[in-house]
């Protein structure tokens, strides 16, 4: 087994009105070695949308009562935060577009190669993960960050730009030994061992 | 010859011979029967005379005058009324007592009986001047007196010679006057008859003079003429007659005037003066009347009966000839070709336009049979119609026949044969019409065959049309199977597939890989382009066929297909493949007409039905969309008639035409109950 991802806890979501799509995919999806949850409609999908845990979503667009695109809309609008791959049976322009304008990893024309779809469900959930990751570590740049004072904010906007202590002293009309001081208490404060530790911190929570 | 005759032996004069016998008392009168005998006609009768004399008479004129003899004047007057008109002298005697009063007697008896009456001489100046003044004598008594004995024999002689003479005057003139008398009742008798019968006689009598004017006319002529008599007598003929009759009327006086030809009737038309139609038929005769001068009689007959009657015969022969040359014309210049046969179809009759239209001449087409005429393909089936017993209430029915022309062409007609029945003879022949369908026909193969081409670039364009939802169509089941064959080997390879696992994946790949060739197999016949290919065809299957390709797109736009079929439903003969493109296009369409309206409401019912028996059955298919106005149900079969951005406008059109073709019909309902389209198809269901 290749798979690296089987201890990532990602589960791949099936949303396909008719079965024999469905069991194919889970059975391709099971002899890849991945978990999977099969849902018959997109309405099934949405009332248990709220204990999804992390992964991707395999989505049909033409289905009776609400189409992909909408599940697409309607998930955006709860901001859950799934990566969808758009499967569809015919891949007219109009609707690519919109698939990809809401968000969608991935658009994958049916029928399509296994492999293929295969790979590109491992892409996205890597992508997924990383995802998952840069959004853990904004989050705790920003939860850090707010704990500094305004004067200790100040002092490390100085520090991010690469400002000796002396200049930023000089800027805030503050003692050197100040600065110093506030500068240990950002890397205190922000749980940083050096000052690239700062930066990168600073770079989360300049990141989208 | 026997002397004087006394008659003696006649019984009617028995007292005269008794008395003859006592007066003379046994004495023969053989002497008087003596003497010449040329002479004894005459025939007197003495009453009471002398025997002297009697005998000296009798002597005297022995041979020509026989006496008889009586005594008395009573005597006298038994015998003259016994024996007149034979008597044709009286000689009375000297003792005659009033010789007058006998006279007198004599004369009712027989006026014209001379009468001598013998007297003494002194008596007969006397005697002579009484008779002279007496009544009641006739014109020959004369007195003669006993002196002139010697003269009395040849006087006597001579009155009975007047006597016989007057007697036999007086017999021609009565027998003349007789013949007279009957001459003149006679005519008075027919004249009579004439007038009564020339009044009541059916015919009128007009006599004219040469001038033309009337001179009389019997009752009839009156009435015929409308006049009385008393108006016309003495009246110019063209006072009485129409002006226009009247020239035919002096021609026909002056004819026969100059009798040079036989008259010979004429027909003038009165109903200009007697105010009612009236002809008459006229005679002319000559007439010469008593002064001498010719003029007419004219005999006139009422015939406007006969007039009235010929006109309508001749009207109606006319009518009958017209009608006739119409018939013939119409049957010689008909474009359709026309024959007769008998009843054994042998050929009696051909018209112009069959000599054009099959290349024979009706001489070399009469006589033999109609089969001869018929194409091969349609032998059997011509012998077949022929030999079916002809039913006189059956009506023309009309069939197509292929025929072979004189130069080898084949030819189709549209043949309607009528049977026809003699009253008496019953089944007599047939009539046959032609119509030269062959042009027709080929427009016809033509026009099908564009039908299905058009009908087939139909089928293609609604495929193109679909196209996309085909494709989703066909990838369901190729996903699913390139999915379920993937895990599957990758399961197998790993070592992890259970039996089960993989015997269940491989069941659902054949049953998708069979799902995904059913597509593709109703896709391919639906666009193949072949020929009409006629079959029954179970319309509820037909449609539960056609529902799968009409789902992919009902399911695309999210609306629910409800399917309402009449079980069980008649089978009717069609191309499936056509039919079922009508209820595709239908269908189509009705799904298209929804796109607009929200997915709630959408509803496509298709419904199958065989209302009215099983004559027919009927495929409603039927939206909620927005309905269709007035003004474009009218249109929405024209071709190139769209209101789609993208339609080609041949869907309805070609639809239209392929109903027409299997003879059913396509209506449209623009607003059903649910405010949307029906559109409705009737098939006729034919034997098979």
């Amino acid at each position: 087994m290749n798979d690296v991802d089987t201890d990532t806890g990602q589960t791949i979501y099936i949303v396909d009105d008719e079965e024999p799509v469905r069991k194919a995919l889970k059975l391709l999806v099971k002899a890849e070695g991945l978990d999977s949850r099969c849902f018959g409609s997109a309405r099934a999908f949405l009332d248990g949308v709220d204990d999804l845990g992390p992964g991707c979503l395999l989505l049909d667009v033409c289905m009776p009562d609400m189409t992909g695109l909408e599940l697409q809309e309607a998930l955006r609008e709860r901001q859950i935060q799934l990566p969808v791959i758009i499967l569809t049976g015919h891949a007219d322009v109009p609707t690519a577009v919109r698939a990809m304008k809401g968000g969608a990893c991935d658009f994958v024309e049916k029928p399509f190669d296994s492999n293929e779809l295969l790979r590109r469900i491992h892409e996205c959930l890597n992508s997924e993960e990383k995802q998952r990751h840069k959004a853990e570590m904004r989050r705790q740049a920003v939860e850090r960050v707010e704990r500094l004072t305004p004067r200790e904010r100040e002092v490390m906007d100085g520090l991010v730009a690469g400002k000796r202590n002396k200049r930023i002293a000089e800027e805030l009309f503050i003692s050197f030994r100040t600065v110093e001081l506030h500068r240990a208490s950002i890397m205190e404060k922000l749980e940083a061992n050096s000052l690239s530790d700062i930066v990168r911190t600073a770079m989360w929570l300049d990141s989208d | 010859m026997a002397g004087i005759d006394i008659r003696t032996s006649r019984p009617g004069a028995q007292p005269v011979d008794a008395v003859q016998e006592r007066e003379t008392g046994g004495k023969t009168p053989a002497p008087m029967a003596q003497g010449e005998s040329e002479y004894a006609t005459g025939r007197v009768l003495l009453v009471d005379v002398d025997a002297a004399i009697a005998r000296r008479l009798a002597a005297q004129l022995q041979g020509r005058i026989g006496f008889d003899t009586v005594s008395t004047s009573r005597q006298m007057l038994a015998e003259l009324e016994q024996r007149l008109p034979r008597i044709d002298a009286l000689l009375l005697g000297v003792n005659v007592r009033e010789p007058v009063r006998v006279a007198q007697r004599v004369q009712p008896l027989g006026n014209d009986i001379p009468v001598l009456i013998l007297t003494e001489p002194e008596h007969h100046d006397q005697l002579g001047q009484v008779l002279r003044f007496s009544p009641f004598l006739g014109s020959d008594v004369k007195p003669w007196p006993v002196s002139r004995l010697q003269e009395l024999p040849a006087t006597l002689a001579e009155a009975v010679m007047r006597a016989q003479k007057r007697r036999s005057y007086r017999g021609a003139i009565a027998a003349s006057q007789l013949r007279l008398g009957d001459i003149y009742n006679g005519r008075l008798q027919i004249t009579h008859y004439l007038d009564r019968l020339l009044d009541n006689a059916p015919i009128g009598i007009l006599n004219v003079d040469v001038h033309g004017v009337i001179l009389g006319m019997n009752r009839y002529a009156g009435r015929m003429l409308d006049r009385a008599e008393r108006e016309t007598l003495g009246v110019s003929l063209g006072d009485v007659f129409p002006a226009t009759e009247v020239a035919t009327l002096h021609k026909l006086v002056a004819r026969c005037v100059a009798p040079s030809k036989r008259p010979a009737p004429e027909v003038i038309d009165v109903s200009v003066s007697v105010g009612s139609q009236r002809f008459l038929e006229v005679m002319a005769s000559s007439l010469v009347d008593r002064t001498g001068q010719l003029g007419a009689t004219l005999i006139l007959q009422d015939v406007t009966a006969r007039i009235c009657a010929e006109q309508e015969r001749r009207e109606a022969e006319e009518a009958l000839r017209v009608s006739e040359r119409r018939y013939r014309e119409l049957v010689q210049t008909m474009s359709e070709a026309l024959v007769l046969t008998d009843n054994q179809h042998v050929i009696t009759y051909v018209n112009e336009s069959f000599c054009g239209m099959f290349g024979y001449s009706s001489e070399e087409a009469i006589g033999r049979h109609l089969l001869e005429f018929v194409h091969e393909e349609d032998k059997t089936v011509m012998s077949d119609r022929m030999s079916q017993a002809p039913d006189a209430g059956a009506g023309v029915k009309r069939y197509e026949t292929a025929w072979v022309t004189r130069d080898g062409r084949k030819i189709t007609t549209l043949t309607s044969p009528k049977r026809i029945f003699d009253p008496d003879a019953g089944y007599v022949g047939c009539l046959g019409i032609f119509t030269d369908i062959t042009e027709r026909k080929q427009v016809e193969e033509r026009e099908k065959k564009h039908m299905l081409e058009l009908a087939h670039v139909s089928r293609v364009t609604t495929m193109g049309e679909m196209s996309s939802q085909i494709a989703h169509e066909l990838a369901q089941p190729l996903t699913a199977i390139a999915g379920l064959s993937a895990g599957c080997l990758k399961l197998f390879r790993a070592g992890a597939a259970s039996p089960e696992e993989v015997e269940e994946s491989l069941s659902d790949i054949s049953q998708q890989a069979n799902r995904a060739r059913d597509i593709v197999v109703r896709l391919r016949n639906f666009v193949r382009n072949a020929d009409v290919q006629r079959s029954s065809i179970e319309m509820n299957n037909l449609v539960r066929g056609v529902v799968p390709l009409v789902e992919v797109e009902a399911r695309w736009y999210r609306l629910p297909v409800k399917l309402d079929l009449w079980e069980p439903l008649p089978v009717i003969m069609g191309d499936s493949v056509l039919i079922e493109q009508v209820v595709l296009n239908l269908v189509h369409n009705a799904i298209e007409a929804m796109c607009a309206i929200e997915s709630g409401r959408r509803r496509l019912v298709i419904r199958t039905s065989a209302p009215g028996g099983s004559n027919e059955i009927r495929v409603d298919v039927s939206d909620s969309g927005p309905g269709i106005d007035e003004e474009l149900k009218a249109r929405i079969f024209d071709p190139f008639f769209t209101t789609k951005a993208d339609g080609m406008g041949m869907g309805l059109a070609i639809t239209r035409s392929i109903v027409d073709a299997h003879g059913g019909v396509l209506e449209v309902n623009g607003c059903n109950e649910q405010g949307g389209t029906t559109f409705s198809v009737r098939l006729p269901v034919t034997d098979v």
